[in-house]
């Protein structure tokens, strides 16, 4: 009987154990939110009901109160954003199953009843409480797989949130920029219906034929045609950055961008090593390796619950023929003979050798995307440079001189205007470059943060701005 | 610079041929290397041969090179000997145009050479340009050898060399001097020059004031600095003596004397009629001789032919400041642009409000005529000059190019710039009076009757 009172005991042990464990409301989080202030100064919050959602709500009217720069965008949709707020549930989940991991099976209560038969003499009766004591052997097997999970998530919805940082960052300077096109669009419009007026004034006047003036209003119909591109493409990129801040209604229509792009910063990033940096604040690494170490352990645990599982021990009560009562312990177990785990197993080990594999293949293709990431950036930058510093000054150049000959009387009103024109062009293809440029940037800040994922390649799908149309010359 | 040994090497091969021209029967020297100090003696020709050679303010008045130069001679032996040397020279045309030319002694044009009827002269030319040249004596009746067309009637002169010329002027008259080899590129950056020959026993008054013109025209792109001698029809440059107006000095004559103009035109594609304001005057020669009185014929504007000279005199009896000019109007205007397009009757409303936006400097041109691009004071491009002409006593001049003023006053102290004439009260047109409107029953607002 004390035997049996010692077996009791430690059941209830293991239970009252077991429920004391609870699922801690936002756990790792923490590690998220401390990788996105190290990683890239932002603020993120996990909005889950109660006073900091108002806190939340109340910093984002702040933010779109004022003209935004590309980190308030980002701000603003790393705490608003619906579908990170739904990432971060990633975390609750991974969270539960690592708690779940840590419980026992609970004991399996079972009894029978006979009722006697006419010839018999009694009833008989027996109950049993059982505990699958082998789970117990696995718990901490579990647990470290679950915790590897746990930590791949981390790493997982960490990501994400640098991801969406860069999305957003991106979205927001093709939306500067598309700003920047409308303007000189508008210019280059207002060039074209001068020269159109001009022509109307020389045809009316009798001095030109309505070849000439009918080219004119082809290139002002071309223009204007290039207007209403610049004009759609801002609508449109203004809704892909709605979506991503997570903005209706009247916030969605009242924000403004603080204006132009800014232009090529005195000091580039240090990407002399920028391989290594890469491998070391590899996000997606960290959670190749968790996805292994979980393969690992799934592939341990595998080998021995085939041989040992189901191992169920308890205690047991039996009333027999003569109504006496008889307590003693029963067991049940698994006999591997049919089904020894071969085939188990062999999955197990596969997808372990398979996450080994991409953890590698991961490595690789994270220091080809960091080289290529930074000859981008180098390449950009020098683009936009010679923009800036040689295209734009030749073009006002070649504009200057033309008003200089217009003015001697060597060239027509019509050749200045088109001078004006390039210049216009030389403008559209600066702010292209420099958008290039911030974008090249973006990308290569995501790799040095931790991610590779080509924002650029995803993100910015925006071709050239340039109207296909050839100036016609006069 | 031939060295001495070289010289004297040389002077053996020519020592035979002498330095004789168009004798019958003796050696004619064509035109060729410098070879020899020696040679040359002066010979008799028997066409105002054995005569002295003429000297200025003795046996003739000196031509007058207005903005030019006379060509310095040295009397060697009896030979007057002269030296042009081809070369490039920075030019002005008119303040504020300068241009990269070919020209001779640092001129553009070379300087004029004179000489009287019956000089024994001999022209040394050194070649001091990248290419090869030769130098024509256009209208000069010489030997064959001395015309200096290159190929035909002698080799080129190749750069560094110097060659000499000799001949014995046989006519008086006018004619000129250019290069003759690779000409469209030669003469297009300005290589030629006037020749005057004064009669040793003229007929007929002497002119008191004896001037003579080249007449040429250039190819000059406002902002560049070297005339394209590519250009065949658009010349925007049109010059007297190598200079467009406002950069010609006037012709300044004394009330009463008798002036002589002389004019050649070595343009590459254009005639210039000649047009005198206030005068009629008689063409009294070409380069082919002196035209017989009786077949002097009066007129106000003598056409001058590309390759021709035209000599015109008349009495400077009109007191005044007298427009001299050519008459094609494109030839009066300094780097006109020809390929702008016509503004003339356009009416720019607010267009240039509009335009402003876009260029701040603009501004609607030529709507209401060229008259006022003179003096608009916008900015130009470096080394151009305004299209036309240059301020005037009354208004501003707006003629530019082969434009110049003849000043004939009463008294004169001497023939520098006596400035503007001060036309008597009373007789410069102006303002109509009311009174005159009235007593001649004009109607301002009605049509003439």
């Amino acid at each position: 009987m004390s035997k049996c009172a010692v077996a009791i005991l430690i059941v209830l042990g293991l239970v009252l154990l077991a429920t004391g464990c609870t699922v801690p409301p936002k756990g790792g989080f923490d590690f998220v939110e401390q990788n996105a202030q190290e990683r890239i100064g932002m603020r993120v919050l996990w909005n889950q009901g109660g006073d900091e959602d108002k806190a939340v709500s109340e910093a984002i009217t702040s933010l779109l109160q004022h003209p935004l720069t590309a980190d308030d965008a980002v701000q603003v949709a790393l705490l608003n954003n619906r579908r990170l707020q739904a990432t971060y549930e990633d975390l609750g989940i991974t969270q539960a199953a690592l708690v779940q991991a840590g419980l026992l099976k609970n004991p399996r209560f079972s009894g029978n009843y006979m009722p006697a038969v006419e010839a018999g003499p009694v009833a008989t009766a027996g109950l049993e409480l059982a505990q699958d004591f082998a789970d117990l052997l696995f718990i901490g097997m579990r647990k470290g797989i679950a915790s590897s999970e746990f930590e791949a998530s981390k790493a997982r919805v960490a990501s994400a949130v640098l991801d969406k940082a860069a999305e957003t960052r991106v979205a927001f300077l093709e939306y500067q920029a598309a700003e920047q096109f409308l303007e000189m669009r508008k210019l280059s419009a207002d060039a074209a219906a001068a020269s159109f007026e001009v022509s109307q004034k020389l045809f009316d006047a009798g001095n030109i034929t309505k070849l000439a003036s009918a080219s004119e209003r082809a290139s002002l119909s071309q223009a204007k045609l290039d207007l209403a591109n610049a004009q759609a493409a801002i609508l449109s990129l203004r809704e892909r950055l709605n979506s991503l801040m997570g903005l209706w209604g009247p916030q969605a229509t009242d924000w403004r961008s603080a204006g132009r792009l800014p232009d090529l910063p005195k000091d580039e990033l240090d990407v002399k090593n920028i391989e290594r940096q890469a491998i070391k604040k590899s996000l997606d690494l960290s959670k190749a390796r968790a996805k292994a170490d979980a393969a690992a352990g799934r592939a341990g645990l595998i080998r021995w619950t085939t041989v040992l599982s189901d191992f169920d021990v308890g205690v047991g009560v039996n009333r027999d023929d003569n109504a006496s009562w008889h307590v003693g312990p029963v067991f049940s177990l698994q006999i591997p003979i049919f089904d020894q785990g071969q085939a188990k197993n062999a999955a197990a080990v596969a997808e372990l050798r398979r996450t080994l594999q991409e953890y590698a293949a991961e490595a690789v293709e994270l220091r080809s995307a960091a080289r290529a990431a930074r000859d981008r950036l180098v390449a950009a930058r020098e683009r936009a440079a010679y923009c800036r510093d040689v295209l734009l000054p030749v073009r006002n150049e070649v504009l200057h001189e033309s008003q200089l000959q217009y003015n001697a009387m060597q060239i027509g009103v019509f050749q200045l205007l088109s001078s004006r024109h390039d210049v216009i062009d030389a403008g559209i293809q600066y702010v292209e470059e420099l958008r290039d440029y911030w974008i090249a940037r973006a990308n290569v800040e995501l790799i040095l943060a931790g991610r590779n994922k080509s924002a650029s390649q995803e993100l910015s799908g925006s071709s050239s701005s340039r109207s296909s149309s050839e100036r016609k010359e006069h | 610079m031939l060295t001495r040994r070289e010289m004297i090497l040389a002077s053996g091969a020519v020592l035979a041929g002498g330095a004789v021209a168009f004798v019958p029967g003796r050696p004619v020297l064509a035109a060729q290397p410098v070879e020899s100090a020696e040679d040359n003696k002066h010979s008799s020709d028997g066409h105002g041969g054995n005569q002295p050679p003429g000297e200025a303010n003795r046996d003739y008045k000196p031509v007058i090179t207005l903005n030019g130069a006379t060509l310095p001679y040295k009397v060697v032996g009896g030979v007057k000997v002269y030296h042009l040397i081809a070369e490039e020279v920075e030019h002005e045309f008119a303040p504020g145009l300068t241009a990269s030319c070919w020209g001779y002694n640092g001129r553009v044009h070379g300087p004029t050479i004179e000489a009287s009827e019956g000089d024994r002269i001999r022209v040394y030319v050194t070649n001091r340009l990248p290419e090869s040249t030769t130098v024509h004596w256009h209208g000069v009746l010489l030997p064959s050898g001395m015309d200096g067309v290159g190929g035909l009637s002698q080799r080129a002169i190749q750069p560094g060399e110097t060659f000499k010329y000799e001949w014995t002027f046989r006519q008086h008259g006018t004619f000129m001097y250019h290069s003759h080899h690779d000409e469209m590129t030669q003469m297009g950056l300005g290589l030629m020059g006037m020749i005057v020959v004064h009669p040793r026993k003229p007929v007929g008054p002497l002119p008191d004031r004896d001037f003579a013109y080249m007449l040429s025209e250039w190819k000059i792109v406002p902002g560049t600095r070297r005339p394209d001698p590519n250009e065949m029809t658009d010349f925007n440059i049109l010059t007297l003596n190598g200079r467009c107006f406002p950069g010609t000095a006037p012709i300044v004559a004394k009330l009463g004397e008798r002036v002589r103009l002389r004019f050649g035109n070595l343009s590459a594609m254009d005639h210039h009629p000649i047009h005198l304001h206030g005068y009629n005057f008689k063409l009294v020669a070409t380069d082919g001789g002196e035209i017989p009185e009786s077949a002097q014929w009066p007129e106000t504007t003598v056409l001058v032919p590309v390759g021709s000279t035209r000599t015109v005199e008349f009495v400077a009896d009109n007191p005044g400041d007298w427009a001299i000019h050519c008459h094609m109007t494109h030839h009066v205007m300094n780097q006109m642009g020809h390929g702008i397009p016509n503004m003339i009757g356009v009416n720019p409303g607010n267009l240039d409000q509009k335009i402003q936006k876009l260029l701040p400097d603009y501004m609607t041109m030529g709507q209401n005529g060229m008259g006022d691009m003179g003096d608009m004071g916008m900015p130009l491009p470096p080394n151009s000059i305004p299209m036309v002409g240059g301020k005037g006593p009354y208004d501003y001049i707006t003629m530019g190019g082969m434009f110049t003023i003849l000043k004939v006053r009463e008294t004169l102290d001497n023939y520098d710039d006596p400035g503007w004439y001060e036309i008597p009260s009373g007789t410069r047109a102006d303002l109509a009076r009311p009174d005159d409107l009235l007593r001649d029953g004009i109607s301002t607002s009605g049509r003439p009757g």
